[in-house]
């Protein structure tokens, strides 16, 4: 069934529940998208991530600049959407050959899996504040890979993932 | 006493219902067909492909190349490539046939071959038109004549690229469904357009493979008609500005059963 990664919802929201401390996440109004209820979380700190410069190539982005735009999700500028334009056209063309490429930014596995994980969730909140549902069906192909989460366990990230992309699929 | 127009055609298989569709209604049309250039079955083309379309281009060879006409035995509700050859008297079942007619009928490993732009070149044609087989690069459409015709499912300038029959069912867009004749540029479906098509959804239209079934005769008429017309300058072609449109790709699984869903609750 094509919608198998959404069918341990409440696992997800468990999981949610009890690593809330390892969340990473900017935005108090999109996380209460998944979480329903109005819990404290720590929201990361704006300041702590450098600016953008212009888009060079994939292979050189870094956590640090998915985390940068995600921290200004609400008010991107015209120069950081066209950063999210620019990593969603690459993603889709090179779909097939990510699992070698997502290797060039992090050799470390588990650096490349937060890595991921946060870049899908950029797409997600992108794909939220922007209405742009190519955002989402690209988040949701790349939640489909193992190779790109935990393969035994969902990582909190990766909870928050499928539970935002199970919200936009069936609100967009 | 009007010239006839000359044309070359671009095909991604001998035996494809719309090429050889086209192909017959165009010199129905009185429009000279110089050559055809078909793009031969390589590892190499099916690598390039597979990595573009994934299992889709298996779901796509089965049907287009093994099944064919019995492909369409599950659409036999609403008109469909096949009842429309039938209707029209469409008789060409193969490129090949068309050498008896003094046409030429190459197989090329790629439409962007240096070979394909010199017998172009010599050949001067008034345009090309494209029935599939992949981009095509500045040195083709440099040499087409007035330029390449394609045939896109889906409404431009908004609905660039892939899915483009899902995608505004999935957005709940019911208004923006239909297909456009333009010209192939550099970019994806962003050349000039010359007619946009709008399709209505129907009741028989069960499904997104049915809606998909019944859009193809109408794309091949539809094509026809619009380059011969645009042949015979009753048409002006009319440029598309980038930012009119967005360019989508392939949708995710889940999201294309929802624009299914979709499409049978608004029927």
């Amino acid at each position: 069934m094509s919608n198998n990664i959404f069918s341990n919802t409440l696992d997800h929201q468990e999981n949610l529940r009890l690593n809330l401390g390892n969340l990473t996440v900017f935005n108090q109004d999109i996380f209460q998208l998944v979480n329903g209820t109005t819990v404290s979380i720590k929201i990361q700190n704006k300041s702590t991530y450098k600016e953008l410069n212009g888009y060079t190539t994939f292979k050189i982005i870094r956590l640090d600049d998915i985390q940068c735009l995600r921290s200004n999700i609400i008010k991107l500028d015209s120069r950081q959407k066209k950063w999210c334009n620019k990593i969603l056209r690459f993603l889709e063309y090179r779909f097939s050959s990510l699992k070698q490429r997502f290797k060039i930014n992090y050799a470390n596995p588990k650096e490349r899996t937060l890595f991921i994980q946060n870049l899908i969730s950029l797409l997600l909140e992108y794909a939220y504040v922007s209405k742009d549902a190519r955002f989402l069906s690209l988040a949701v192909k790349l939640q489909r890979v193992k190779e790109f989460r935990n393969t035994k366990n969902h990582s909190v990230q990766s909870s928050y993932n499928i539970l935002l992309s199970k919200y936009l699929i069936d609100n967009f | 006493m009007r010239d006839r127009k000359r044309i070359a055609v671009f095909s991604p298989n001998p035996k494809s219902l719309y090429t050889t569709s086209v192909c017959e209604l165009l010199l129905r049309n009185d429009i000279i067909i110089e050559d055809v250039f078909v793009k031969k079955f390589t590892i190499s083309r099916f690598q390039k492909e597979f990595s573009r379309d994934g299992f889709r281009l298996i779901k796509k060879i089965w049907n287009k190349l093994i099944l064919q006409e019995k492909a369409y035995n599950g659409f036999t509700h609403v008109e469909n490539i096949i009842s429309f050859r039938e209707k029209e008297k469409i008789k060409l079942n193969n490129v090949k046939e068309l050498k008896k007619k003094g046409i030429g009928v190459h197989f090329v490993n790629d439409l962007n071959d240096i070979s394909v732009e010199k017998i172009l070149r010599a050949k001067k044609v008034d345009a090309v038109v494209f029935t599939g087989g992949g981009l095509i690069r500045e040195n083709i459409i440099k040499n087409a004549g007035a330029g390449v015709f394609n045939c896109h499912m889906g409404k431009l300038p908004e609905y660039r690229g892939m899915d483009v029959v899902e995608w505004p069912l999935f957005k709940k867009d019911f208004n923006n469904l239909g297909f456009t004749v333009h010209f192939m540029d550099k970019g994806v479906d962003t050349g000039d357009i010359l007619e946009v098509v709008s399709v209505e959804i129907h009741k028989e239209d069960d499904s997104i493979k049915t809606l998909r079934a019944r859009f193809e005769p109408l794309m091949t008429k539809n094509y026809v008609k619009t380059i011969t017309a645009f042949l015979n300058g009753e048409i002006e072609p009319k440029k598309q500005l980038l930012d009119d449109g967005k360019q989508y790709y392939i949708i995710d699984e889940y999201m294309k059963e929802i624009a299914d869903q979709n499409l049978k609750s608004y029927r």
